[in-house]
C-alpha cells in the first residue's frame, strides 16, 4: 500500500504538533503550575499520569471500534488498527501504572497496594497483554483477525470497569478528581484554574501523541506486510 | 533474695523517676499569670521549609487571637491569613497554636524572618516574656522532588522507547525494501534471466581470479548469495 503525499504530510504535521504540544505541556507542568500545597512536587506526576490513562483509553477505545468494524466489514485494515491500538495502549498503560507507583510511594507510603482501582488496572493491563498472546497463538490469519476483533471488544469492559470502580467502591483510597463518588454523590472538580488548565492541556497532548503513535504503528504494520509479500513473491519466482 | 529485692527496687525507682521526668518535662499549658512563650514551631528552626508550607507557632498558654495577629510580622512581607488550633479541644477560642497560611507560594531560596512581638498576650492579658523570632530559608523546590523525577523519567523512558522502537523497525524494513528494489532493477537490467545470471556468477567465481580479472564485478552484488536465506 502506497500512501498519498497528502496523508504523509498530515502525519508529519501531527508528529510536529505532538512534539510541540509535549514540550509545551512539560513547560506548563514544571513552570506554569506550582507544587500542590499538601503533596508538594510529586503532584506534578498527576498531569502525565492522567494523560497516560487518556492515551490508553483512546487506544483501547480505537481497538474496540476496530473490532466492531472488522466483524462488520471483514476488511483487514481494521485488524491492523486493532493491533496498533492495543500495542500503543499497553505502552500508555505501563506509563500510567509506573507513574502512579512513583506518586503513591510518598503519598501512601507504599509503591503498591491491592486497592480496588490498582487491582482493576492490573486486570485491564493483563487483559490486553492476553490480546497480544492470543494473536501470537493463532496461525490462520482470518481466524486470528476474527478472534482478535471479538476479544478487543470484550476486553474493553476492563477499561470501563477501571473507570467506574473508584466511583462505586467506598473502600478505595485512590483519589477521584472529577465526577460523583460514594462520599460525594453530586461530584465535583475542585481545583485551581492553573491546575485545571494544565490538566486539560496534558490530556489533549497525550491524546494526540497516542493518535500519532497509532498511525505510525499502522504504517509500520502495513510496511511489514508489504515487505513480507514481496519476499514471498521473490522467493516464488 | 536480698540482691533481687535491691535490683527490683532500683528498677522501680528508675521507672518512677523517668515517668516523673516525662510528666514534668512535657510542654503543657500554664495556669495563667506566667508570661506566655512559644514552645514549638512547625517547621522547626533549621528544619526543611518548602515554598508551599504553612507556619505553626505553639504557645504554652491559651492566647488572645487579636493581639497575637497584630503582633505578628514577616520579613520580607507576605500576605496571609491565620488559623487557630488546639490539639486538646475543638473550640477555636481555646486555641494555643496559631498557623500562618500565606496567600501565595513563598519565594524560592529566600530567608524569611517571622516575628511575634511583645504585644502578643495570653487570654489572661499577660504579654510575651520576650519577642519571638524564627528564621527559615525556603528550598529551591517543594517536597518529594525525587519521586516526581522518577515519574517523569519513566514517561521519558517508555515514550522514548516506543518512538525509538518504531524508528528502528521502519529503518530495518526500509533497508529490506531498498534491497528488493535493487534486486528487481538488476533483474530487469539483466533481461529478467536470473537463472542465466546466477549460473554466470557461479562460473565466474569458479574461474581463477588471475585468469579473469574483474569478472565478478560484472555480476550484480545482490545476485551473490541470492539462493541462500541469508542473502534475503
Amino acid at each position: 500500500m502506497m500512501y498519498s503525499a497528502q496523508r504523509t504530510r498530515m502525519l508529519r504535521g501531527l508528529t510536529y504538533a505532538s512534539i510541540g504540544l509535549l514540550a509545551l505541556a512539560l513547560l506548563m507542568n514544571f513552570f506554569y503550575v506550582g507544587p500542590e500545597k499538601l503533596q508538594g512536587e510529586v503532584q506534578r506526576i498527576f498531569y502525565v499520569h492522567l494523560g497516560s490513562f487518556t492515551g490508553a483509553f483512546i487506544a483501547f477505545g480505537a481497538a474496540l471500534f476496530a473490532g466492531i468494524a472488522y466483524l462488520r466489514t471483514r476488511n483487514p485494515k481494521w485488524d491492523t488498527l486493532g493491533l496498533a491500538s492495543v500495542e500503543v495502549g499497553l505502552g500508555f498503560s505501563i506509563m500510567m501504572i509506573i507513574t502512579g507507583m512513583a506518586w503513591a510511594r510518598p503519598i501512601w507510603n507504599t509503591w503498591w497496594t491491592w486497592d480496588p482501582r490498582l487491582t482493576s488496572v492490573t486486570i485491564m493491563w493483563l487483559a490486553y497483554a492476553a490480546y497480544m498472546m492470543l494473536r501470537g497463538g493463532i496461525e490462520d490469519p482470518e481466524r486470528r483477525r476474527r478472534f482478535a476483533a471479538a476479544y478487543g471488544i470484550i476486553a474493553f469492559a476492563s477499561v470501563l470497569f477501571t473507570i467506574i470502580i473508584i466511583r462505586i467502591r467506598p473502600d478505595t483510597i485512590h483519589p477521584v478528581v472529577a465526577g460523583p463518588t460514594k462520599a460525594d454523590p453530586t461530584g465535583g472538580f475542585d481545583v485551581t484554574p492553573r491546575i485545571r488548565n494544565t490538566l486539560f492541556f496534558n490530556l489533549f497532548t497525550f491524546s494526540m501523541i497516542a493518535c500519532t503513535l497509532i498511525w505510525y504503528r499502522i504504517r509500520l504494520e502495513n510496511m511489514s506486510e508489504r515487505v513480507l509479500r514481496r519476499k514471498l513473491q521473490v522467493l516464488s519466482d | 533474695m536480698r540482691p533481687l529485692r535491691v535490683m527490683l527496687s532500683l528498677v522501680f525507682a528508675v521507672l518512677l523517676l523517668s515517668s516523673a521526668a516525662v510528666v514534668w518535662g512535657a510542654p503543657r499549658l500554664q495556669d495563667g499569670g506566667a508570661a506566655p512563650q512559644v514552645v514549638q514551631t512547625d517547621p522547626a528552626l533549621n528544619g526543611k521549609f518548602y515554598i508551599h508550607d504553612d507556619i505553626s507557632f505553639y504557645f504554652d498558654q491559651i492566647m488572645d487571637h487579636d493581639s497575637v495577629e497584630a503582633a505578628f510580622s514577616v520579613e520580607p512581607s507576605v500576605k496571609g491569613r491565620f488559623s487557630w488550633r488546639n490539639a486538646n479541644t475543638e473550640q477555636e477560642e481555646q486555641a494555643s497554636a496559631v498557623v500562618f497560611i500565606p496567600d501565595e507560594y513563598l519565594d524560592r531560596s529566600t530567608t524569611y524572618t517571622f516575628t511575634i512581638g511583645p504585644g502578643a498576650q495570653s487570654v489572661e492579658g499577660v504579654p510575651l516574656a520576650q519577642p519571638f523570632t524564627l528564621e527559615l530559608k525556603t528550598g529551591m523546590f517543594g517536597k518529594h522532588l525525587d519521586y516526581m523525577a522518577i515519574g517523569y523519567a519513566v514517561i521519558a523512558l517508555i515514550l522514548g522507547g516506543l518512538v525509538v522502537w518504531l524508528a528502528l523497525r521502519f529503518q530495518a524494513l526500509r533497508r529490506e525494501e531498498q534491497l528488493m528494489d535493487q534486486m528487481e532493477a538488476e533483474d530487469r537490467a539483466a533481461g529478467g534471466d536470473r537463472v542465466a545470471a546466477a549460473v554466470g556468477a557461479v562460473e565466474a567465481q569458479a574461474r581463477p581470479a588471475a585468469a579473469a580479472p574483474g569478472v565478478t564485478d560484472m555480476v550484480a552484488p545482490s545476485e551473490r548469495g541470492r539462493n541462500t536465506p541469508d542473502g534475503m
